[in-house]
């Protein structure tokens, strides 16, 4: 018998990953690409599996980010995003749902849905790339665009006042605000992180060159010679420090902040600001999204991290369980009867009827009762055993013949070899075929054992064996444990964990032999939970009341 | 003895006539919006079905919450039809109108039916009130009123107050209940019991005793009034209807369409996420969900129709049903979300309960003019499955049916109901859960590489995979894509999914059910109908079928794909008349489709048909 062997664990992630196997086609040089590989980076560290990130966008050069990231993604219409990322979490709290948008998509075109996003502080996090520029329409001002900007549609520069993403982000009561730039992977590797552990709405403008359209958008304050003096870096409980010499600060004058230099005017580092990212009052954070170069150096890293509000998909969770707990998971019955109704007897009488509680007496058996029965009523008259499994449905399908799941998911006809078959010939067998247990027949056709790809890995591979010449008896398990296809589903299970391996032959009634394996099931335990033939709801797996 | 005296037969009481018989009749109550119009409507359509008549109601209001009182855009009525044929519309016109004030008068006696009972308040046809109804002089006073209609003036506040001099209610609560008396007024005319209305008040007020007890009493004060003034000439009894043995309750189209939902939920095993954005007069879909939390339903009041659409179909992406609920003009904000749903083949039921338009148009009325833009109204060549609801009833069925086709084919589905069925309520026959029809819905499973458009033989679904399945990460999007899934701007490769999408839509109609036709399967007129005039049609066709005409007719439930079988049955009748609440959309569809000179009978004022109008213009053809 070939026993099971420890489960390996499950393969560490690697950012290769996350990179499919696709052309990515964004200009060269944009910005785009080192946020894009700093991504990959970051998603194997998070300790989330693969299939549950889901990356949405909108549309724009930035919303193409989906195509580049071997994840779930949903690339959808211009400024909805955070819509679609709000139902999917919303129908599966489980997945890591990141919004992918830019300065055009998330703060003209669908602003709106990125204000309620996040007031409602759906736990989604939201990457906005901001390069104060149309890039994908060819050059036009976006919402972000200085006044004076000249572009196609502003030649004679923009007169439109712009917006600063992170006000806007605080004004909506973000419980998380951070700023980041594509020049530092370092620095965007950090907060990314710092949100995806965010609970709640996470929002991070990127500060991102478009290379074709407005190429230097931000070198004033991110270029390698004047970026320590123009950037002031966020940290929490640090003081509010900055420049090559570390000599300058911020402090409060009244109710404006300024900049100091230690030294002049008897200026010391502790009147400097002390950042505070967890101050409930956003009033503090708000004052640093409106400095920026050149009055002030512009802030990155970290503005805000407040936790404690609680997530909008929690609370709806927590609303649809209270609501079962009051009213229990609803019956279809109950809700198609609605709180009164009445009854049409065969004489044409009429009684009503409301939703008292009902009388004890049992008069008609269940079965005739149908959608309207009460289903305590028909609980109580059960036995314990019955009512088992009426709870826990996956009972039922425990107490079914094997025979069912060896036709629906089993191998009905697997492949047979003689005893004196090679080893190599097993071994084409399973490779041409895409098959990974075969049956042993001695001369009279009668089952003598059965080869699995265990066997060959445990007996085979590593010992020195000429495959041509060794028969295949050599290899095989003899007299595998074997089911009648009448016997249940249970016994099989039974069977399986005590004897620890993984194929078994299943007898059927005209004593033709068929394979069952442990993969087949599962899965055919949740076809049965999915297809409901035999009446097996979903729901009720979870059911644990 | 003074006994004798009282029983003498010079003193005798006069002998009570017994009760004409009616087969059906029609009841309107009208009055201010505030008057509780809409209480005692349900009142009496919640008697009256279980007094074992078969029912139909029209509540009509105002779009204003509260039109200054006593004015003419404040008038709200409840009108009901009951009976013991079958009743299918809330009927053409009142045999019995109560008039609350001189402007509900105004606004309704145009329709009372001749000689029809008319119970008016006296006591709001004050100088001021007249003004405000635009009346020069009081029409109390004028002799065609009684020379038209069995009048009956009552001064109900005054005797609702007198009721009450002992209730301890201020008087402006006691002047409230006068609803309630007109009520008691009207179920004596109609030898009604009070028991059911009394137990309703009750349960009403359980909490506010003194209330209950108020308009409980004034209810019977009414009723004794009817009995003892014998103002009221007349008595009727209508004729129960013969009701199949069951279970029954009264429902609307909108709790009946939220209540399918649930059901289709449940006949999927896929859970509901609904989103929506309040709009008159889908708002109560919304309503009704999201107190269902207890049915694996979720419910989004979204910030605007478009994040509402976004929301159901992010639902869909990640394993749900989504739906969302709107009306007219909330369709034209989600069309761009309806054509991405189209191209990334997702399930989605987007429910359109449909009113007077263009624009705000009439948000309160009835119209059914918005098919051609569900048909067309998206950029590219989009095609989404329509499926229209006949009644409030059938909004339950319809509801199923919508699901079953977006979760069998992966496609956008519009529901088509209106402000008429959402409204409006009718008894229904409760249905067994377990006759329910299971919704087959199968995702593929992490056992092998597929490709990301792989469709299904039959109904040329593709093939979904839910996010957070291990090893069937892929990307869709509203840009064009290959079968495996990569974006393509192939010529070969576009046009081939243009005709996929299209041909997909065009699979369902192979599922559907043979189209009935009422009355013979050939002759001389067809009606052809859809969506709420279903009532009307069938009543005039039925009328002019028990003269011997020959017309038969058609209701359509599948707008897109049509039936497989229609074109046959169309061209076995000489003439297909459309009447339709819009200029012709359907008639349009049907011509270009079929090549035949359909004549088309449109109506866009804001009510439903009449049967009278359509028996008129029907004999116009045979």
């Amino acid at each position: 018998m070939t026993p099971l062997a420890t489960v390996p664990s499950k393969p560490t992630q690697t950012a290769k990953d996350y990179v499919p196997d696709v052309d990515v086609r964004w200009c060269p040089g944009c910005g785009d690409y080192a946020i894009l590989s700093t991504i990959q980076k970051v998603f194997p560290t998070l300790g989330i599996p693969k299939e549950n990130f889901v990356i949405v966008s909108g549309i724009g050069c930035s919303s193409r980010f989906p195509y580049y990231m071997n994840t779930y993604g949903f690339h959808s219409i211009h400024g909805r995003a955070p819509t679609f990322a709000m139902g999917i979490k919303i129908a599966n709290p489980d997945l890591s749902v990141w919004v992918i948008t830019g300065d055009g998509d998330g703060l003209s075109i669908g602003a709106n849905h990125l204000m309620h996003l996040l007031r409602r502080n759906v736990d989604i996090k939201v990457l906005l790339f901001n390069n104060q520029i149309y890039g994908l329409t060819k050059g036009q001002y976006s919402p972000t665009s200085h006044i004076g900007h000249k572009t196609p549609t502003s030649p004679d520069g923009s007169i439109d006042h712009p917006i600063k993403p992170l006000s806007f982000a605080l004004s909506a009561e973000a419980s998380f605000v951070a700023r980041t730039l594509d020049s530092n992977p370092k620095h965007m590797a950090e907060v990314f992180k710092a949100a995806a552990r965010h609970r709640g709405t996470a929002f991070v403008e990127i500060m991102q060159n478009c290379v074709i359209y407005h190429d230097g958008a931000w070198t004033d304050v991110t270029d390698r010679s004047v970026r320590d003096d123009r950037l002031l870096h966020l940290e929490h409980g640090k003081p509010l420090i900055y420049g090559k010499n570390r000599n300058m600060g911020i402090r409060m004058e009244g109710t404006t902040p300024v900049i100091a230099k230690i030294g002049e005017n008897a200026v010391t580092e502790d009147q400097f600001l002390v950042h505070d990212q967890q101050d409930p009052n956003s009033a503090y954070s708000y004052m640093l999204t409106q400095m920026n170069y050149p009055d002030f150096p512009t802030p990155v890293g970290v503005f805000r991290a407040v936790e404690g509000r609680v997530p909008y998909t929690d609370l709806l969770i927590e609303q649809v369980k209270s609501t079962i707990q009051q009213r229990g998971r609803g019956r279809l019955g109950d809700l198609l009867r609605g709180p009164s109704y009445w009854e049409v007897d065969d004489n044409n009488q009429i009684s009503m009827k409301t939703d008292s509680p009902k009388p004890a007496a049992v008069t008609a058996p269940p079965a005739q009762t149908d959608g309207v029965e009460d289903e305590m009523r028909v609980m109580a008259e059960l036995t314990e055993a019955e009512r088992r499994v009426r709870k826990y449905p996956l009972l039922k399908v425990l107490g079914e013949p094997i025979g069912n799941a060896l036709e629906s998911r089993g191998t009905m006809n697997p492949l047979n070899f003689s005893v004196t078959d090679s080893v190599e010939q097993v071994i084409c067998a399973f490779k041409d075929n895409h098959v990974n247990c075969i049956l042993v027949l001695d001369e009279k056709d009668e089952m003598v054992g059965i080869v699995s790809e265990r066997d060959v890995v445990m007996k085979v591979a590593r010992k020195s064996m000429d495959r041509k010449s060794t028969p295949v008896e050599a290899i095989m398990t003899p007299n595998p444990v074997l089911l009648n296809d009448t016997a249940t589903i249970g016994l099989a299970f039974n069977k399986f964990s005590i004897g620890r391996f993984r194929h078994m032959p299943i007898r059927r009634q005209d004593n033709s032999v068929g394979l069952i394996s442990t993969t087949d099931l599962l899965f055919y335990l949740y076809d049965r939970v999915h297809d409901r033939k035999g009446s097996v709801p979903a729901g009720s797996l979870l059911d644990d009341e | 003895m003074e006994h004798s005296t009282m029983i003498s037969t010079n003193d005798a009481p006069p002998v009570k006539r017994p009760p004409k018989e009616l087969s059906t009749a029609v009841v309107r109550f009208a009055g201010d919006s505030g008057d509780g119009m809409q209480v005692v409507g349900d009142r009496f359509s919640d008697s009256s079905a279980i007094a074992g008549h078969d029912i139909c109601t029209f509540p009509d209001y105002p779009a204003e919450i509260r039109a200054p009182v006593g004015t003419l855009p404040g008038v709200s009525a409840f009108q009901i039809h009951f009976g013991g044929n079958e009743v299918m519309t809330p009927g053409d016109e009142p045999n019995a109108l109560v008039a609350m004030n001189p402007a509900a008068l105004k606004m309704n006696l145009p329709d009372l039916a001749p000689k029809g009972l008319l119970v008016v308040n006296t006591s709001q046809f004050t100088e001021g009130n007249l003004k405000k109804a635009r009346y020069e002089t009081s029409p109390l006073d004028d002799p065609a009123l009684d020379a038209n209609y069995q009048v009956i003036r009552v001064d109900l506040s005054g005797l609702t107050e007198t009721a009450l001099k002992d209730s301890g209610l201020k008087r402006a609560d006691k002047v409230r209940c006068k609803n309630f008396f007109a009520l008691g007024m009207i179920y004596w005319t109609y030898d009604r019991s009070l028991e059911s209305t009394l137990e309703w008040i009750n349960a009403k007020w359980a909490s506010k005793p003194q209330v209950a007890q108020a308009n409980g009493d004034v209810l019977k004060a009414g009723y004794y009034f009817g009995e003892t003034s014998e103002l009221i000439g007349d008595r009727y009894t209508v004729q129960r209807a013969k009701i199949p043995k069951g279970l029954y309750r009264k429902i609307s189209g909108n709790e009946a369409l939220a209540i399918g939902l649930v059901a289709a939920s449940h006949c999927s095993q896929i859970d509901i996420v609904y989103g929506s954005y309040p709009i008159t007069p889908a708002s109560d879909i919304l309503k009704y969900l999201s107190a269902y939390k207890n049915y694996n339903v979720k419910t989004v009041q979204a910030e605007d129709e478009i994040a509402a659409i976004g929301v159901a179909l992010g639902a869909s992406f990640a394993g749900a049903l989504g739906v969302t609920g709107t009306s007219g003009p909330g369709l034209c904000l989600k069309s761009e979300a309806l054509g991405f749903a189209v191209m990334t083949e997702l399930p989605l039921v987007v429910v359109n309960v449909q009113r007077g338009g263009p624009s705000t148009g009439l948000p309160t009325k009835v119209e059914q003019a918005d098919l051609l833009q569900a048909m067309f109204g998206r950029n590219g060549e989009s095609p989404v499955a329509i499926v229209a609801a006949s009644s409030p009833s059938d909004c339950f069925d319809t509801a199923i049916e919508a699901a079953r086709i977006a979760l069998t084919y992966n496609t956008p589905v519009i529901l088509m109901s209106d402000s008429y069925i959402a409204m409006g309520s009718e008894p229904w026959r409760i249905p067994s859960v377990n006759d329910l029809d299971e919704i087959h819905v199968r995702h593929v499973l992490p056992t092998k590489p597929r490709k990301v458009y792989e469709r299904d033989e039959d109904t040329l679904a593709r093939q979904l995979a839910i996010p957070g399945t291990p090893q069937l990460e892929h990307q869709i999007g509203g840009l064009e894509k290959n079968e495996e899934g990569s974006v393509s701007y192939d010529p070969d490769n576009h046009e081939r999914m243009v005709g996929l999408r299209i041909a997909k839509v065009e699979r369902i109609a192979r599922t559907l059910p043979p189209t009935e036709i009422m009355g013979n399967p050939q002759g001389k007129v067809l009606v052809l109908g859809w969506g709420s005039t279903r009532g009307a049609i069938i009543s005039a066709v039925k009328r002019l079928q028990e003269q011997g005409s020959s017309v038969s007719c058609v209701h359509l439930r599948y707008l897109n794909p049509l039936p497989q079988d229609l074109g046959e049955i169309l061209s076995r009748f000489k003439t297909v008349l459309m009447p339709e609440m819009n200029m012709g959309q359907l008639n349009m569809m049907i011509r270009s489709r079929y090549l035949i000179d359909t004549v088309s009978y449109t109506r866009v004022r804001g009510r439903p048909f009449l049967i009278r109008d359509l028996v008129d213009r029907i004999e116009t053809l045979l």
